[in-house]
């Protein structure tokens, strides 16, 4: 577990200055600043429709702000497009798993891989040595990954046959195929069952701990305490608090925040320190 | 008897280019998921400049066309295929920046339509709707054979070119470019996040494409020795989407099932039909589409993958994995040991530490 903050003089690996963007009359964010610091998984948490899927979007260069800058790792990438901003190395996943249905679970790792010695008329003719080579590895790679996602039964089947759960299972492994310098993860677990789950967030914060840097958004706040620090609010649009979640969960205004406005979150009693206490041994084993 | 040979060979002509024309068709709507209803047009392009640079120099008391030369054979077919790529990079940028889905193909039919007007309305350009005739066939003088034997060598070069098309789609299907071109068919953003330059692999395929369809359009006016827009409605097209949809859409072996399908069987055998009562020449033509059309809608309701399906690629080492002949890479450890309970498990984990 990321926990030591001691390195707070590190730049941001990513930086959103003001950023706003409006759906018609939806302001699904506003005005949003935030940083996000290498080798931490920050995350980002808030009531159904605040923003953070948007916000997100916005990262990833999938929508482009009304307003505001984005700066990833040295770069401005504001009038970049998702792809130049894939390239240089910040990937997302989407909230409703995007499968590449009539493809194999492999192929579609192989897009995630990311590896494109192979992808031109010229290249796919002149540089067969090399792409059959990488695609050898990246093979080996998708493999490991996919057992580890109990998926590799599947490998060669197409996406489009898998359950729901399974299609979130595929979109985190693909993510994860393009060792990004920062993932994006829109809600990785929603609807995976609990014990595999709970797998998965070991494994996250494994690569974590490999260095690994994340923005997480996830409802599960026992979750979010065990994996995520430091964790930001958003509501409304906005950005409402952030620190540690021990810190939040003292806050009255995060807390006005959940229980005001859904009664998903508010069946789960917001976490408290001592349950944190009980996480952090587990994930340090 | 050498009437029939003659028109089975007719019949091989017209099977090989569209088989060319299918596997064209196949790269960009099967593989890259463009949705082009104006693929006819790049086939006049290419069938129009193998003319003129087969012609020589007009003249206007005849013919009046642009870019008259003559040169050799085969340098006519590749003027051909230029023609069919440049157009293709120009239209490119109308139909694949913004526009998807049935937008793209209705804008895709419009630009047919208006092109299909622009050169039947401009004499000056390739002589309006009488078109251009009077081509003459490749190598004549020099091979210098009698009809049949003639035909059977125009076979070949057809077969040639298909042949090759054939070995190049094959090749493009199994390489990473295929993969990406089947990303962005099911889903652009997907590749779009994974760093995919979404336009410009697009814009790639379909210039390939139109490049296939130049060389068919070439083809074609060298073995008619006319071509005119009578000949290359927007709705010829659609005999090449009906057949790729027929034969099995994203399969070239089903591009080439189709081209024997729908041009060669249905279209050319309706020509049997004999004229009888009140059914005349016309009405088996009329025939004929209302027949490919049944056809179409009864492929797209009951089976839209078409007679041969999208081939699955599967890979082998993941198959000898699954089959316990090959251990998961990284775990040291063969997949039945990891189901049949801990114990094997550990055993074999604790061995390769
Ligand atoms: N493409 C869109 N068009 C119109 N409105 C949109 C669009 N995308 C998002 N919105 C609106 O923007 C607001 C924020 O949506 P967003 O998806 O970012 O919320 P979220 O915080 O991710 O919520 P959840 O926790 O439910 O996923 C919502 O009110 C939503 O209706
Ligand atoms: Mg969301």
């Amino acid at each position: 577990m990321s926990s030591d903050r001691a390195d707070v003089s590190t730049a941001p690996l990513i930086q959103a200055v003001g950023l706003s963007k409006s759906f018609g009359g939806v302001r699904a964010v506003q005005n949003c600043s935030l940083e996000a610091y290498p080798g931490k998984i920050t995350g980002l948490i808030g009531p159904n429709g605040a923003g953070k899927s948007t916000l997100l979007a916005l990262l990833a260069g999938a929508e482009r702000p009304d307003s505001g800058k984005v700066l990833f790792d040295g770069h401005d990438v504001t009038r970049m497009h998702d792809w130049q901003r894939a390239r240089l190395g910040l990937v997302r996943t989407f909230q409703v798993s995007r499968p590449l249905g009539h493809m194999t679970l492999l192929e579609n790792m192989l897009i995630g891989a990311m590896d494109m010695s192979g992808e031109t008329f010229a290249k796919a003719f002149l540089n067969r040595k090399q792409w059959k080579e990488n695609e050898e590895r990246d093979l080996i790679r998708a493999v490991e990954l996919l057992e580890r996602f109990n998926l590799l039964r599947l490998a060669n089947d197409y996406a489009e046959i898998l359950s729901g759960g399974q299609m979130r299972l595929l979109e985190l492994a693909r993510a994860l195929m393009a060792s990004p310098k920062l993932l994006l993860l829109d809600e990785p677990f929603a609807g995976v069952n609990p014990s595999l789950a709970h797998e998965l967030a070991d494994h996250v914060e494994q690569l974590n701990r490999e260095g690994q840097s994340m923005i997480l958004i996830e409802h599960e706040l026992n979750l979010v305490g065990r994996l995520c620090d430091p964790v930001i609010v958003l509501a409304n649009g906005s950005v409402l608090a952030s620190g540690s979640m021990s810190e939040l969960g003292k806050s009255a205004e995060v807390l006005d925040a959940y229980l005001g406005r859904t009664e998903r979150v508010s069946a789960t009693p917001l976490v408290t320190t001592s349950e944190l206490e009980m996480e952090a041994p587990h994930g340090d084993a | 008897m050498s009437h029939y040979l003659y028109y089975a060979l007719t019949l091989g002509v017209y099977f090989f280019v569209y088989c060319l024309l299918g596997l064209g068709y196949n790269l960009q709507y099967g593989l890259a998921g463009i949705n082009n209803v104006a693929n006819y047009s790049f086939v006049a392009f290419g069938a129009y400049l193998a003319a003129v640079t087969t012609l020589g120099p007009s003249n206007s008391l005849v013919q009046s066309y642009i870019l008259g030369t003559s040169i050799a054979w085969p340098l006519p077919l590749l003027v051909g295929a230029a023609a069919g790529a440049l157009t293709s990079l120009v239209l490119g940028f109308i139909f694949l920046l913004r526009l998807r889905h049935q937008y793209q193909a209705i804008v895709t039919l419009v630009v047919a339509q208006v092109i299909w007007l622009l050169v039947g309305n401009n004499p000056g350009l390739f002589n309006g709707y009488n078109g251009l005739a009077g081509v003459p066939q490749p190598l004549e003088s020099v091979v210098n054979l009698a009809p049949v034997p003639y035909e059977a060598f125009f076979v070949g070069i057809t077969a040639l070119c298909a042949l090759l098309g054939f070995a190049f789609m094959r090749r493009v299907v199994r390489s990473p470019l295929g993969r990406v071109l089947r990303a962005i068919r099911e889903d652009e953003s997907v590749a779009s996040c994974f760093g995919r330059n979404v336009f410009w692999a697009q814009m790639s395929a379909f210039i390939v494409a139109g490049t296939m369809a130049g060389l068919a359009g070439g083809l074609l006016v060298e073995y008619l020795g006319a071509w005119s827009p009578s000949g290359w409605s927007p709705y010829e097209g659609f005999v090449v989407i009906a057949a790729l949809i027929i034969g099995g859409t994203a399969n070239n072996i089903g591009a080439a099932l189709g081209a024997f399908i729908v041009p060669v069987a249905i279209y050319e055998l309706t020509g049997f039909i004999p004229p009888f009562g009140p059914v005349n020449a016309q009405t088996i033509d009329a025939f004929r589409w209302i027949a490919i059309g049944i056809i179409v809608l009864l492929f797209l309701w009951f089976r839209p993958q078409g007679v041969l399906p999208e081939p699955r690629r599967r890979f082998r080492l993941v198959d000898r994995i699954l089959v316990g002949q090959e251990p998961i890479p990284g775990k040291g450890l063969f997949l039945s040991q990891k189901m049949h309970g801990s114990d094997a498990t550990s055993v074999v984990t604790d061995e390769t530490k």
